[in-house]
């Protein structure tokens, strides 16, 4: 090799590492994101909170309202892709998202549990990082611990569903111990749709309550969009449990069932899971759920100012007030813009990293990840009170430390 | 025994919506031999009117259910003149209408999704309280399903086989060559026996509306079971997708009272199945002229 050629070929390697590194800032400067949720079908109603909640996050973001860790953050830019509910159309959205208008990261599903399995295949495949927004089924984190290496770029931006078995089963622990309900024969059964986040949720406080001598005498999976209960509470009253957990995702299976559960006038302690976080069922909550326990209450305008500024701030810009599934929304966006700001650049791995670094406080609560690449839940990080519905209101009864109102 | 006798109502009131689902689509199969993909979408926007009517409008029940029923089977015909007959005219139609009932299924979904939004709505009930009779506890709200059910299957009946109309609708249904050439318009029988498959679409969408929430894809899981009701009943029998529809709804009813149920599905198509085996045609067909 002459002195020539080893002058053009360095002169030549120089070029591309400073083109590389320049590629890698001006990216930084620009990033698109890409988000996957039911913006049709049953669910859709949920898909536009998330919408509404991510554009807010963005708007404020490139806007500079909000806290960002550099001093020159990037610019984001949103596509919203549906998934109808459905793994395959979610998967048919991502490919599109990657291929098409080559994203440099994904937020998806931002709902469901059994999309968000499907999805999490995609990141080591496309290489391109993967964040979950409110799915919380377990049995993601334990694929993630199963194979990290393989998952490296997925993230789940909810907690597991033990963070909501730990909730339910302490409340009824200190529930039982202070008399606020009577223990009776120590037989729980669920009534829960047929998604991996109703049978995680089922498991996860099934597993827990049995530990301590329970059991689970009826664990009756329905098909998601279920309105009519009534086989299984004629079934359910003959059985007898103590304690009755419902979880549902769609606000009309849990109108339904919170009604015609009064109407069977079944004797167990109920207590509900999700639905209640939905507007449509608060609607018709004074009307038939008065009394109604339910988890978790993380976004409570009426008690927390914090969040009615948030909720003043949705409805000035979407013309409707804010639900549980606007603030998590804006807060999974916030922690995607934040790793990518952190990161200084749109390379997978670099915004992988640092989601994994993520220490945030945001309205929901304290978003950290764990070694499952799950956000942790907990008192210090994000709580999951367990609140009841009395005279038309929300008031959190348990944990005591947070309680706004004694369980009536 | 109050268990049994609360299963049976259950399976009862169940199976009547199945049945006034399934009955429509039969009889539209069997005068027309149209599988009618859209008649879902037939229910969902009974669904949307009767709560206009009556809660935005807040109209009388009673005149607000007359006005649904009224508009609907407006829908209906216009559905099968706008979309349905210039396909019949047509040569191998059967596929082409399939596809265009589906794509119609889908555009009126959408379309409900824009105008009325993605936000779930309930009717209230038109009857309060609970009726108790020993152990048994039953709303007067799901007993009226049960007898406004019956009744207006009852009446569709009397319209088949005790008037001209109904006669009109046998003979077109036999051949509705044969039925033009003796001078029955087998065109207009053909508008008007959709217009009553989504009357009676319609009437189950207002029962079930107080008990369900009325949203863009309420119809999509009766459908499914709409036509598994034509199936197990023969395809095109009127009295048997009556008679199916209640059967169905036992047989899931005593499938969820005996496995949980995960298992009520695949007990009821299971038994569909085991029908179709041994008769193909389903239970009930070649018992209607």
């Amino acid at each position: 090799m002459t002195t020539t050629t080893r002058k053009i070929l360095t002169a030549g390697i120089l070029s591309a590492a400073l083109a590389s590194g320049a590629a890698s800032l001006a990216s930084a400067q620009e990033v698109t994101i890409g988000v996957i949720g039911p913006m049709t079908g049953p669910a859709a109603n949920t898909g536009a909170a998330h919408r509404q909640g991510m554009e807010l996050a963005v708007k404020e973001w490139n806007a500079g309202m909000v806290e960002t860790v550099s001093d020159t953050p990037p610019t984001a830019t949103l596509v919203f892709e549906d998934s109808n509910s459905k793994p395959e159309v979610g998967i048919s959205a991502a490919q599109r998202l990657m291929t098409q208008d080559s994203v440099d990261m994904i937020i998806g599903d931002t709902l469901h549990s059994h999309v968000t399995m499907a999805l999490m295949e995609m990141a080591p495949q496309y290489g391109v990082p993967i964040l979950s927004a409110e799915p919380v089924s377990s049995a993601i984190a334990d694929k993630v611990l199963s194979d990290p290496e393989r998952y490296e770029y997925y993230w789940k931006g909810n907690y597991n569903s033990d963070g909501y078995g730990q909730a339910v089963h302490g409340f009824y622990k200190w529930a039982f111990e202070n008399d606020v309900i009577e223990e009776g024969n120590k037989q729980i059964a669920f009534v829960v749709e047929d998604t991996d986040y109703g049978l995680a949720n089922a498991e996860q406080i099934g597993k827990l309550f049995e530990e301590d001598g329970w059991e689970v005498i009826a664990t009756e999976t329905t098909p998601t969009g279920t309105t009519d209960f009534y086989p299984q509470l004629s079934k359910l009253r003959g059985l007898d449990p103590d304690v009755l957990i419902s979880v549902f995702t769609l606000a009309n299976s849990g109108t339904s069932f919170v009604r015609q559960l009064d109407e069977q006038a079944l004797e167990a302690s109920h207590l509900a899971i999700f639905y209640p976080t939905r507007p449509e069922f608060m609607e018709v909550a004074p009307e038939i759920a008065d009394g109604l326990i339910w988890a978790a209450l993380q976004f409570s305008p009426e008690i927390t100012p914090a969040h009615q500024e948030f909720s003043d701030r949705i409805e000035a810009e979407f013309d409707t007030p804010a639900n549980y599934s606007h603030a998590h929304a804006y807060c999974t966006m916030l922690v995607a813009l934040r790793a990518v700001d952190a990161a200084g650049s749109t390379e997978a791995a670099a915004i992988s990293e640092e989601i994994g670094k993520t220490d945030y406080e945001c309205l929901i609560g304290r978003m950290q990840f764990g070694e499952d690449h799950t956000v942790r839940s907990g008192a210090d990080a994000i709580p999951v009170p367990v609140a009841q519905m009395q005279d038309g209101q929300n008031q959190v009864i348990w944990p005591e430390n947070v309680a706004t109102a004694d369980a009536k | 025994m109050s268990s049994v006798i609360e299963i049976i109502l259950n399976g009862l009131i169940t199976g009547s919506i199945y049945a006034l689902v399934g009955s429509g689509i039969a009889l539209v199969y069997g005068t027309t031999r149209v599988l009618n993909f859209a008649h879902g979408e037939l229910m969902m926007i009974a669904g949307y009117l009767v709560l206009f009517f009556a809660v935005t409008l807040e109209l009388n029940v009673a005149l607000a259910s007359f006005l649904t029923l009224v508009l609907v089977g407006g829908a209906g015909a216009l559905i099968q003149r706008a979309t349905i007959a210039p396909l019949l005219a047509r040569n191998d139609w059967a596929f082409q209408v399939i596809a265009a009932t589906i794509g119609l299924s889908i555009a009126l979904q959408s379309a409900a999704q824009l105008v009325w939004g993605e936000q779930f709505r309930t009717l209230p009930y038109f009857f309060s309280g609970v009726a108790v009779i020993g152990d048994i506890r039953m709303p007067w709200q799901r007993i009226a399903i049960l007898v406004f059910a019956v009744l207006i299957m009852s009446l569709c009946a009397f319209v088949l086989y005790r008037t001209p109309l109904g006669r009109m609708v046998r003979a077109t249904a036999q051949d509705a060559e044969a039925a033009l050439a003796v001078g029955i318009p087998s065109g207009l029988v053909h508008t008007a026996v959709f217009a009553i498959s989504a009357v009676l679409a319609g009437a189950g969408a207002i029962l079930l509306s107080p008990l369900v929430t009325v949203n863009p894809w309420m119809g999509v899981a009766y459908l499914l079971k709409g036509f598994a009701v034509v199936i197990l009943g023969g395809l095109g029998s009127f009295g048997g997708a009556v008679a199916a529809g209640f059967l169905l709804g036992m047989i899931e009813s005593v499938g969820v009272a005996f496995a949980p149920t995960e298992w009520r599905d695949v007990i009821a198509f299971t038994f569909l199945i085991i029908v179709i085996w041994f008769r193909p045609n389903g239970l009930f067909a070649g018992r209607e002229g």
